[in-house]
C-alpha cells in the first residue's frame, strides 16, 4: 500500500513543479541576458531561442494548471483528505534521509564502511526482533555483503577501476 | 549486411571474454527481469554503468544480453507469481498463472522462452531487412525534418505515457530543458548554470535514468517491503509435448510480426504489442473461452510479440536516432556515451559496429534460450531470496554505478535527486519517461531547429515546405488533438443519453 494523494493535492504539486520549472529557468535568463542577444536577428537565433520557446510553454502550463488548481480548491464539494497515507510509508522518507548521508559520509568514512553500515542498518529496520537473533538474519547479512561486495569490488573496483572514496 | 553480420558474429563466438560477458549479462538481466519491482528498463539503466570502460563493440554485446533477457525474465514473475516483471509481460499472466496453478507451470516457461525466442529473432531479422530501407529513405532527411522526428518522438511518447497526454508533454518539455544545462554545444554559451560548476557540467543522462527508472522504483518497493515475501512455486515438469510446440507457429509467427512492426512506431512500447498480439489470437482462435484459462496460444503470441519488440524498437532508435521505447533510449545513452550518433550516418560510418549490433543480439537470444532451459530451476530458486536483500543490493549499486561514471560524488547526488524526482511523479501522476527521452532528444532538436532557421534565414515555413516534416507535423498535431476530440465525443454522448 503506497501513499495516495487526493485530486487536489495532485494538482497542487504538479502546480508547483512546473511553476519552479519555469521559475529555475526564467531567472536564470534574467541573470545571463546574454544568451538573448542574437534571438531576433535573421542568422542564428543563437543559445536562447529553444530556451525561450520551452520556457513559455511550461510557463503557459503552470498558468493552466495553476487556474484549474483553483477549480479544484474552491470546489465545495470536493472535501477529499489531502493525503491519504499509511504509517509504514515514512519509511521512504527515512530511506531518502538514510542514502543521502550514507554518501556523504561515504566521502569521511571510506565507502565500504558506509555501505556496510548502510546494509546492517536496513537489514535490521527491515526485520522484526525475532528475526535478528535468528541465524537466518546473519545469513541474511552475510549472502548482502557476499553479493555487494562481489559486485562493487570485482565489477566497479577491478574491472572498470572506479576510485571509490 | 549478411556478411558483416556473420563476421563480426564469428569474432563473438571465437572470443571468451565476449562470450563471457554476454553469460554474466543475460544471468543479471535474466533474474533482475524476473524480480518483480524491478523492470527492465531500471535493470538495464542499473547495469549500464559497468559498459562504461569497455569499448562500443563489446558494450553491446554486454547491454543487449541485458536488453534481450531481461525481456524475457519479465514472464518468469508473471507466470509463477501472477506478477509481471516487466509491462510487456502484463498479458503472459493472464494464462500463464493459471498454467501454474494447475502444476504446469515449467511448461508455461518453456513456452514462453521458445516464443520468445522465435520472436526475438523474428524481429531482428525485420531489422536486418527494414533498417536499410528506412536508412535509405532518411538520407534524404535534414534539420527540418530531424527536427520534427524528435518532436514526433516525445509526442508519441507523451501520447502512449499513461495518464494525460498534456503532462506528459510538459514534462518532456522540462526534460528538454534540463538537457539544455550547461555549454550550448553550437556557441559554448553556458546556460542555467547559475554561476556554479556542478551545472555547468550539464546533467548526465545516466545518473538520471538510474535515479529516475531505478532509485524510484526502490522507493515505490519501499512502500510495501514489509509485505510477506510470496513464495514460488516448484517447478517439476519443463519440456512439453514437441507436437503442442510446434502448433504454435502460427500465433508465435502473427505475435512477432505485431511486435516488430508495434515496436518500431517510436514510444508505442511493448505493452501496447503484446495486447494487440493477444486480443487478435483471442479473435481467431476456435476457443475464445479458454483464455485466461491456462490457453498456451495466449502466452506465446503475446511474449513472441515482447521479445520481436525488441528488434522493432532498435529500427527507430539506429536508424533516425528516436528511441523506441525508455529501454532504448538508455540504450541510446550508452551510444552517445561511447561518441556514437543514432541515426543514417552511423550505418554509413560505423557499419562494423552497427552489425555487431545484429550480431549482439543474436546472440543474447539464443544465450537466453540455452540459460532459460538450463538454469530455470535454479532462477525460481532465487527469485524466492527476501526482496528486502535485493532492494537493498540495488541501492548500492545505483549509489556505486552512478560515481562510475565520472567518478564524481555530484552524479550520485543527482541520482538521488532524480529518484526522488521520480518517486514523486509517479505520487501525482506524472510520467517519468518523457523527462528522459527529453534530455536525450533535447539536443538533437535544438541543433536540427536552429540549423533549418539559418538555412531559411530566420523562416519558420521551412518546416511546412518540406513534406515529410509537414506530414510529422499534421501528426503531431492528430496526437495533441486527439484526447481533446474523445473528451468532447464522451461530454456529447453523456449529453443525447440525459436528453433521451
Amino acid at each position: 500500500m503506497g501513499i495516495n494523494f487526493s485530486e487536489k493535492l495532485e494538482f497542487i504539486i504538479v502546480t508547483i513543479i512546473f511553476t519552479c520549472c519555469s521559475l529555475f529557468g526564467w531567472i536564470s535568463l534574467i541573470l545571463n541576458p546574454s544568451i538573448l542577444n542574437n534571438l531576433f536577428k535573421r542568422v542564428d537565433p543563437g543559445a536562447g531561442l529553444l530556451p525561450v520557446i520551452i520556457l513559455a510553454f511550461i510557463s503557459l502550463s503552470s498558468l493552466y494548471f495553476f487556474l484549474k488548481t483553483i477549480n479544484i480548491v474552491l470546489d465545495k464539494q470536493n472535501y477529499n483528505k489531502l493525503i491519504i497515507y499509511e504509517r509504514s510509508n515514512f519509511i521512504v522518507i527515512y530511506l531518502f534521509i538514510s542514502i543521502i548521508l550514507y554518501v556523504y559520509l561515504s566521502t569521511y568514512l571510506t565507502f565500504i564502511v558506509s555501505t556496510s553500515l548502510f546494509v546492517v542498518l536496513w537489514l535490521s529496520v527491515l526485520s522484526t526482533k525475532k528475526e535478528i537473533y535468528s541465524r537466518g538474519f546473519i545469513y541474511e547479512l552475510v549472502s548482502t555483503f557476499i553479493f555487494i561486495i562481489l559486485i562493487v569490488y570485482v565489477g566497479f573496483i577491478k574491472i572498470m577501476n572506479t576510485p571509490f572514496p | 549486411m549478411f556478411e558483416l553480420f556473420f563476421a563480426s558474429l564469428q569474432n563473438i563466438l571465437t572470443d571468451p571474454f565476449l562470450i563471457t560477458l554476454a553469460v554474466v549479462g543475460v544471468f543479471f538481466g535474466t533474474i533482475m527481469g524476473a524480480i518483480p519491482g524491478i523492470s527492465s528498463t531500471m535493470t538495464l539503466a542499473i547495469l549500464l554503468p559497468f559498459s562504461f570502460h569497455m569499448d562500443p563493440e563489446t558494450a553491446m554485446v554486454f547491454l543487449m544480453a541485458v536488453f534481450s533477457s531481461s525481456v524475457f525474465g519479465g514472464s518468469i514473475s508473471a507466470i509463477l507469481m501472477n506478477i509481471p516483471g516487466t509491462p510487456g509481460a502484463i498479458v503472459t499472466q493472464l494464462d500463464g498463472y493459471p498454467m501454474a496453478k494447475k502444476g504446469q507451470g515449467g511448461y508455461a516457461l518453456t513456452y514462453a522462452l521458445i516464443s520468445s525466442t522465435v520472436g526475438g529473432l523474428i524481429g531482428l531479422l525485420l531489422l536486418m531487412l527494414l533498417a536499410p530501407m528506412v536508412i535509405k529513405a532518411s538520407m534524404n532527411f535534414r534539420s527540418p525534418e530531424f527536427a520534427m522526428a524528435a518532436i514526433f518522438g516525445l509526442t508519441m511518447l507523451a501520447y502512449s505515457s499513461p495518464g494525460s497526454t498534456f503532462r506528459g508533454i510538459v514534462v518532456g518539455a522540462i526534460g528538454i530543458l534540463l538537457g539544455m544545462i550547461g555549454f550550448d554545444a553550437m556557441t559554448d554559451v553556458l546556460r542555467f548554470d547559475y554561476g556554479t560548476v556542478f551545472l555547468q557540467n550539464g546533467i548526465h543522462l545516466v545518473p538520471l535514468s538510474v535515479g529516475l527508472f531505478g532509485l524510484s522504483e526502490i522507493f515505490k518497493n519501499f512502500s510495501s517491503i514489509k509485505d510477506k515475501d510470496k513464495q514460488l512455486p516448484k517447478i517439476e515438469k519443463l519440456i512439453p509435448p514437441f507436437n503442442k510446440i510446434l502448433s504454435l507457429w502460427k500465433s508465435i509467427l502473427r505475435g512477432s510480426f505485431f511486435g516488430t512492426f508495434i515496436g518500431a512506431i517510436p514510444a508505442a512500447g511493448s505493452a501496447i504489442a503484446v495486447a494487440i498480439a493477444y486480443a487478435q489470437e483471442m479473435k481467431l482462435s476456435k476457443n475464445p473461452e479458454n483464455f485466461g484459462k491456462g490457453e498456451i496460444k495466449g502466452i506465446s503470441a503475446p511474449e513472441a510479440a515482447n521479445n520481436a519488440c525488441v528488434g522493432g524498437a532498435l529500427i527507430p532508435m539506429m536508424t533516425l536516432g528516436i528511441p523506441g521505447d525508455t529501454m532504448t533510449a538508455i540504450l541510446m545513452a550508452a551510444l552517445l556515451i561511447h561518441g556514437l550518433q543514432p541515426g543514417p550516418f552511423l550505418f554509413q560510418d560505423n557499419p562494423g559496429f552497427v552489425s555487431y549490433v545484429y550480431s549482439s543480439l543474436f546472440i543474447a537470444i539464443f544465450f537466453t534460450l540455452m540459460f532459460g532451459l538450463i538454469m530455470i530451476k535454479f532462477i525460481v530458486k532465487l527469485l524466492n531470496s527476501p526482496k528486502k536483500i535485493v532492494n537493498i543490493s540495488i541501492i548500492v549499486l545505483c549509489i556505486s554505478g552512478s560515481f562510475a561514471i565520472r567518478n564524481l560524488i555530484s552524479d550520485v547526488y543527482v541520482m538521488i535527486f532524480f529518484g526522488l524526482v521520480g518517486y514523486i511523479f509517479s505520487l501525482v501522476k506524472l510520467p517519468q519517461a518523457p523527462l528522459a527521452f527529453g534530455l536525450i532528444l533535447g539536443p538533437v532538436l535544438e541543433e536540427n531547429l536552429r540549423r533549418s532557421l539559418i538555412i531559411s534565414r530566420g523562416s519558420w515555413s521551412i518546416f511546412l515546405e518540406r513534406p515529410v516534416s509537414l506530414f510529422l507535423i499534421i501528426f503531431c498535431l492528430i496526437i495533441l488533438l486527439l484526447p481533446f476530440f474523445k473528451k468532447i465525443r464522451s461530454s456529447y454522448n453523456t449529453k443525447i443519453v440525459k436528453d433521451l
